[in-house]
């Protein structure tokens, strides 16, 4: 290729080029085709932070102190934890994988050459969720995605896993054939009952997050890492505006997360997709595509699908949109599961950071929905049905307790049925989901209880606190107002007739 | 001219799931350059064997899909107005799939 004003050949208008800067350039700067990093006129190949041309070593190292400034400023990697990085064989995971590793090195030189020793070095280990199953894909081809996944991390530990593990009794994935087997036709039964496409896709990605943590929890990590792009947030942020989860949203466009047994952290939040697939290409590191569900789908498939391409279109406009929506969208409260523990040494620094995500756990404890983990709004919580609080309950709940723990998403996407229907798909959720939303009903219904304890009547008499609850959300509903404030005066109103 | 093309991030399953592919593509009518444009049309005319919508939008590729002209941004080369030689390399990687 030559440079199109000038005969020179190479790097589009290298070092030689004597052209002047008529080309339609989204770049500012006249010099325009050489990297502004560098200063010894080296080619630029690409458009890096929106705006600056840079060649392909600036690029890298743009990427790599974006991921470091998000590691060590909000201290999402400490020396003594165990990371598990979920790869799913794209540019992002697979950047995400070299970059821990250049800092595990460093950091290693670094122990290595300590006097003492004690200095301590994380370690790391990848895990990749085959997902065959739910994706109808061929047999040879997961299983090639697989061997490839782990010729890719050669080197570190690779826990490859498949999907149906959600269904292994405590924890562990079911090894037993026959298990094998069952589970996969749950996992099979389960998709094919979610009719939303987008309802799908959210399952996929939850039932994926608990495979991830039930390898993080029997392998012993402390971490789990997450390549979430800042294009990925920002498209999560649209499609979660869309399905009205507005008010769980800034849950999981945090650095970290802790929602989950193991904290997920997110350290390429500040780093674009289009960047990670270039610096891929340019460092010839190999990457697979998987076939998704929505793959070679219209884009109107699913609600997230639809995001994704509106932000692409966007980024086309104008290429700093995707940093604009994930910046705003952090200007929202986040919850209190999504504190960062800040190292002593960079306190002082960030002052904000100690009261980040304190605001809305205050009032009443976070209460999560039972499918997707998303925090629940208290005027979500659906009232319980009459089954659940006049007949009595066994210890191992039931579809309502589900349906009552959902948030209005799930239960809209992915869990709309009632009656038979309800019961049977119930019974195809992974236990660990079952149990959630047991603890979380329980839970609900105490905390519920202590709100109102001091206006109960005593104990010999307490066979009326169910009703006095059916009585309460009733009137809750009714009023619309929201919980806390309401709950003692009704008691109080209620105390009066009974006397 | 020859060239060789690449195709990545999920767009390989266009191409009948090839990924790079070395072509010779023919100048149009009464010219001896061919730019990028021309290139997309050959390659929507010879190459492409389903869902053009998919790989272009209008007269250029469809948003989210990265160019690379011997390991150049095509941002950087002028687009689609972009020269190409003989044995240049056109990379194309579709952002659209997450990591």
């Amino acid at each position: 290729m030559a440079c199109m004003n000038c005969e020179t050949d190479g790097g589009g208008c290298g070092s030689g080029c004597s052209c002047s800067s008529s080309l339609p350039l989204k770049a500012t700067g006249a010099a325009s085709c050489l990297c502004i990093k560098c200063k010894d006129g080296v080619p630029a190949i690409t458009v890096g932070n929106q705006t600056e041309p840079m060649c392909a070593s600036c690029l890298y190292v743009s990427l790599l102190s974006k991921f470091k400034t998000a590691v060590n400023n909000h201290g999402l990697i400490t020396p003594s934890d165990n990371v598990l990085v979920a790869v799913s064989g794209g540019p992002a995971s697979r950047v995400a994988v070299e970059m821990l590793k250049e800092i595990r090195s460093k950091a290693q030189s670094d122990a290595d050459a300590s006097k003492d020793g004690t200095m301590k070095v994380f370690r790391l280990g990848v895990v990749y969720v085959d997902e065959a199953t739910v994706l109808r894909l061929p047999e040879s081809e997961a299983e090639a995605a697989v061997n490839s996944i782990k010729e890719m991390y050669d080197g570190i530990p690779v826990h490859t896993v498949e999907l149906d593990c959600v269904y292994g009794t405590d924890g562990l994935p079911s090894d037993e054939d026959g298990d094998s087997a069952s589970s996969k036709l749950k996992l099979t039964k389960l998709f094919e009952s979610v009719k939303d496409m987008t309802g799908k896709e959210d399952m996929l990605e939850l039932l994926r997050m608990q495979a991830i943590q039930t390898v993080a929890q029997i392998s012993g990590y402390t971490k789990v890492v997450l390549a979430l792009t800042a294009t990925r947030i920002a498209a999560k942020v649209i499609a979660a505006t869309t399905k009205g989860q507005g008010y769980s949203l800034p849950a999981f466009i945090q650095y970290l997360d802790g929602r989950w047994p193991i904290p997920v952290v997110l350290p390429l939040r500040d780093c674009v997709a289009r960047e990670l697939a270039l610096h891929c290409h340019i460092a010839k590191l190999t990457t697979i595509f998987v076939r998704g569900l929505t793959t070679m789908a219209d884009p109107r498939s699913s609600l997230n699908n639809l995001a994704h391409h509106f932000i692409t279109l966007l980024q086309e406009e104008n290429p700093s949109r995707e940093h604009t929506i994930v910046r705003t969208a952090a200007k929202l409260t986040s919850f209190s599961f999504n504190a960062e523990v800040v190292p002593p040494s960079r306190r002082r620094r960030n002052p904000r950071n100690h009261d980040k995500g304190g605001g809305k756990s205050e009032l009443s404890p976070e209460f999560l929905c039972s499918i997707c983990r998303a925090p629940l709004q208290s005027s979500d919580m659906s009232p319980q049905t009459e089954t659940t609080v006049g007949n009595g309950r066994d210890s191992s709940g039931n579809y309502a307790d589900m349906k009552s723990t959902c948030c209005p998403s799930c239960l809209f996407q992915i869990f709309p049925e009632d009656g038979v229907q309800a019961e049977e798909k119930y019974l195809l959720f992974p236990d660990s989901t079952r149990k959630a939303s047991t603890s979380t009903f329980s839970q609900r219904q105490k905390w519920m209880r202590s709100q109102i304890q001091d206006y109960l009547l005593p104990e010999e008499t307490s066979g009326l606190f169910e009703y006095q609850l059916l009585f309460l959300t009733t009137m809750k509903l009714l009023l619309n107002l929201h919980t806390t404030s309401i709950y003692p005066w009704i008691s109080r109103q209620l105390l009066n007739d009974v006397y | 001219m020859k060239l060789t093309l690449e195709f990545g991030g999920g767009l390989e399953l266009l191409f009948g799931s090839v990924k790079i592919h070395k072509v010779d593509v023919p100048p149009p009518e009464g010219e001896t350059k061919i730019t990028v444009k021309h290139l997309l049309f050959w390659i929507r005319n010879n190459l492409l064997k389903e869902r053009p919508e998919m790989f272009l939008k209008e007269k250029s590729v469809r948003p989210g899909v990265l160019v690379l002209i011997n390991d150049c941004d095509w941002e950087l080369c002028g687009m689609t107005e972009a020269v190409l030689e003989e044995k240049d390399s056109v990379v194309f990687i579709s952002t659209l799939h997450g990591g």
